[in-house]
Order: structure tokens, then sequence, then C-alpha cells
């Protein structure tokens, strides 16, 4: 037992790169936050937040441009951005149809459909460049998140700059009366991922993320439309919904082979139970912790 | 029959485990089977090492609720129903230490748990300080409220991660000295980073902070031990 360490199914700098992209974001909007108030310009509040970040990012260097630049020589080699091309271009092009198609349908669908549409685009797009190379994953999450702060905060922001006025407009229209104020969905979805990619073998994290994006959509949106039997525990849920989670997600388990029949069967019980229960915690994180810690025992 | 009882054994004390700390009122009966699925998981994959370890956090975190429970709840800050824990409280705590304990991972589960464990300590002892301040801004506020700080919470929150750092110990056969200030770090860490969420994220809810704290508590973790380059 004494031996057991920090066993992770990424390289190190590619871990790193993703916790200091957060940590740029993060320490990006705090100074922001605090320099605003100071500095009464947008643009050039800018400058000394982004170089706050930075500054705080070389430390995790030990102060050294040439440490930098050597540690992300090794995460491109890591990466195999080369090799790995055609793969790459593809993904390009997914990302763009993919973010199309979702866009085009906002107009045409109801807003509660369209919202449970909003993760399996990225979900499947992270599980493509998973398959490709979960290093590669790994970043695409990092930048998410990162992206995801400071769209945030700009959203919620009440002040008139560009940042604001695009954040408001992307998201606003997917947004639920009460989330408004904050919306955390999405910050979940991409923490989960997170965790089963850095922990997890990359077949058990792509079954995870497979079940927290296709199953959970299809739960609410047979639920909504034909859930008519409400559980007892839970009057919000309905055994309609809760059939078709199981059954999508055990068909996509299987159907897709990375998991065993046995564990794919379980996994999606677990998931469902989990996700039937009245939690005041968010499904996209519970759902894939579950299904990885199930996976990971009944395989491993 | 010995193979048996020594295979099915550690199940069977679960059970009664759960079924004791029902009786007690620890936990209530969605919580208790939520803690029976997460044990069973963690005996499962890991051993019983990890799961002794969710398992004093429990009952350490429960004997410190009813810690001057008549007082917090003339105060109003008391947890609801004498301190029994139902199913919310016991994801939200736990679902990321025993995520960190199915895969095997001394450091991470001791991160996960310490900040859960300071958090609970603080929450449950700092309560009583009467004077205690808002993380964010420094002006004084009620005592309980989100967000709130004391001196008393914090020596409760260091209290909480150095029980958890003793029981490391035994965890790593005490050939590790440094899984110690890992759990000292990554509790107080943790612990503060959900007062500063509670303080200044009103829209999320109480489990989705304490959820956050114990993850922060566990990227801690992982950050020290790779820094620390512990063994692998």
């Amino acid at each position: 037992m004494s031996s057991v360490g920090l066993k992770m199914y990424v390289s190190f700098e590619s871990a790193k790169a993703c916790a200091m992209m957060i940590l740029l974001g993060i320490v990006f909007l705090i100074s922001f936050h605090f320099l605003k108030k100071r500095i009464n310009d947008f643009g050039i509040t800018l400058i000394p937040s982004v170089m706050l970040g930075f500054v705080t990012v070389l430390a995790f260097y030990g102060f050294s441009i040439f440490r930098y630049i050597e540690e992300s020589q090794i995460l491109f080699a890591t990466l195999r951005l080369t090799e790995d091309l055609g793969e790459l271009a593809l993904g390009v092009v997914f990302v763009v149809v993919g973010f199309t198609s979702a866009y085009l349908l906002s107009t045409r669908l109801e807003q509660q459909e369209y919202r449970s549409l909003f993760h399996v685009v990225p979900g499947l797009l992270l599980i493509y460049f998973t398959l490709v190379n979960p290093d590669i994953a790994l970043i695409f999450l990092g930048i998410c998140i990162t992206v995801f702060f400071i769209g945030e905060y700009f959203r919620q922001s009440e002040d008139e700059n560009i940042l604001s006025y695009i954040a408001k407009t992307m998201m606003n229209a997917a947004l639920r009366g009460n989330e408004v104020a904050g919306y955390v969905a999405t910050l979940f979805f991409l923490i989960g991922s997170i965790i089963v990619i850095l922990f997890l073998p990359s077949e058990f994290a792509i079954g995870s993320i497979l079940v927290a994006t296709v199953g959970d959509p299809s739960a609410v949106l047979i639920g909504r439309r034909y859930g008519r039997h409400k559980w007892n525990h839970n009057p919000k849920k309905s055994l309609e919904g809760s059939g078709a989670m199981f059954l999508v997600s055990a068909l996509v388990l299987i159907i897709t082979g990375f998991v065993p029949i046995m564990a794919a069967l379980v996994a999606s019980l677990c998931a469902t139970l989990f996700e039937s229960l009245p939690l005041k915690v968010s499904d996209n994180l519970i759902i894939p912790l579950i299904c990885g810690m199930v996976l990971i025992s009944i395989t491993g | 029959m010995e193979e048996y009882l020594l295979e099915y054994g550690p199940y069977i004390a679960i059970l009664v485990f759960a079924l004791i700390a029902y009786t007690a009122r620890m936990l209530d009966l969605t919580g208790s089977l939520v803690a029976i699925f997460f044990g069973s998981l963690i005996l499962y994959s890991s051993g019983v090492y990890f799961l002794l370890l969710l398992i004093s956090f429990l009952v350490i975190g429960s004997l410190f609720t009813r810690f001057k429970y008549d007082y917090k709840k003339s105060i109003g800050v008391c947890e609801p129903e004498g301190g029994r824990r139902s199913m919310g409280p016991v994801i939200a705590n736990g679902i990321i230490p025993t995520f960190m304990a199915v895969l095997g991972n001394p450091y991470l589960l001791v991160g996960a748990l310490s900040a859960a464990l300071a958090d609970t300590m603080a929450t449950e002892i700092g309560a009583l300080h009467t004077k205690p301040i808002l993380i964010t801004t420094g002006e004084k506020v009620k005592a309980g409220s989100r967000g709130a700080i004391s001196p008393l919470g914090e020596m409760a929150a260091l209290m909480g991660a150095s029980i958890i750092a003793i029981l490391s110990i035994i965890l790593t056969d005490g050939s590790h000295t440094g899984i110690v200030l890992i759990a000292l770090i990554s509790g107080l860490v943790g612990c503060n980073l959900d007062s500063l969420l509670g303080a200044s994220m009103d829209f999320l809810s109480k489990e989705e902070i304490n959820l956050l704290g114990t993850l922060t508590g566990a990227a801690v973790s992982s950050g020290m031990a790779l820094a620390l380059s512990l063994p692998v």
C-alpha cells in the first residue's frame, strides 16, 4: 500500500498546462475585478490584469522563461500535434459544424430542448478528442473552463464593454430564468470531465462522459414529454424518463464497446438511480463520477 | 468457512455500521443507503483501510455536529433534524473522497477528506464564536452565516485537518511523512475556499459549495504530491 502514489492517465505536462490555463483565467478575473474600480477604462484595465495572470503562472515555472519554453516543448511533443494532424483537422471541422448546427437549432427548438442539447455538442467533441489523444482533450477542457469563467464573469457584469456584449448575446438565450444570476451546470460538466479524464483510463473516461452527454438529456427529453408515473422519492422525475436514460446509456455503452457489457449495465443503472434522486448538486458532476467509480471497481 | 468470513465479513460490517449510524441518528435512511453503496464500492476496489478513514470522518463529523447542539439550535445555525444527515450532505461531502478512495490513491483521498472534515468542524465549532467576520469584505456578520470566518473556526479547521493527518499516517504505514503536510495544507485551503465561495457566489447551493471544497482539497493535494515528488 505504501507504494501507491499519484497515477494519472495523461502526461504531467498537459495536466500542468490545463491547471495553469485555469489559474491564468482566475487571476486575470480577480485582478480585473479589483482594478476596474481604480482604472475606469476597459482597455487599459485589461493590460495589468493579463500581466498579473502571466506573472502568477510564471511563478510555477520558477520565474524562468527558459524553463517555461522547455516545458512547453515537452508538452507539444506529448500532444503529437503533427502526427495526428488529420484527426485534429477533422476535430476542428466537427467543432465548427457542431456549434453552427447548435446555433441554427437554437432558433427552431423550444428553450428546454435546446438546453438539454447544450451539453451534447461539447460532450461529443470531448469524446472525439479523448479518442484521438487524452492530453489534447485535457487542453481542450482547460480552454473551455477558462473561456467559461471569463464569459460568465462578463455576462454577469453590468459594465458596457465588448466582452460583456459578446457574452450576453451568446449565453442568455439558453438560460432559464433563475439561472441568469449564475449559470453553473456547464461548469460542473467540465469539472466532471476533467476528473474522469485525469484519473481514469481513457475507455472508462469516454464511457462516463457518454452517459452524462447522451443519457441525461434523453431522461430530460422523454421525461418532459411522456413522463406520467412520477417517482415517490422525487416528484420531479418520472419512471419514463429514468427508463429512457437507462436504456439509452446502456445501449450507447454497449454499442461503442469501450466497456464490458456487464459493467455497462451496472454503470447505467447506478447513474440512472443517482440521476433520479432529489439532490441539490448538479447531475452533470454526479453522473460521470458515479459512472467512473462503478466502471473502475467492476473491471479494474 | 473462514475464507468466506474473511471475504464477506467486511461487507457485513458495513451493513452493521450503517445500522448503527442509523440508530445512533447520524444518518437517516437515504443517507445510510448511499453510505452503504459508497462503502461497498471502496471496500471492493481498494480495501478496508481507505474505508476506515471515511468512517472516522463520518463519526467525528457527527460528534462535532452534536457538540453544544442546543446552543446552536437556539441561535439557529444548527443542522436540521438533530444533525441527522440525509443523502444530500452524504453525497456532497462523500463523493469526491469516495472517488479518490476507489482509485486507491492515498494522497488524493487524504486531501479531499481533510478538506471535508476541516469544513465540517469549522462550521460546527466556528458557529459558537460570537463575532465572526465575512471572508471577502471583513464586515461583522451573524454567527453561522455564509462565508463567515473566525479564529475559533480556523482553529477547528486546523484540528480537523490534523485528525485526518494523524489517521493518514496509519493509511500509509507511517512511511511517508509528506502526507501529513499534504493533509494539513489541503484541509485549510479547501475549508477557506469553501467560505470564500459561500460569501461570493450565492447562486451555488450549500451542497455544491461543500463539493467544490473537497475538490479543491484533492486538487491541492495532487499538486503538492507532484511538487514534493512523493513516490508514485
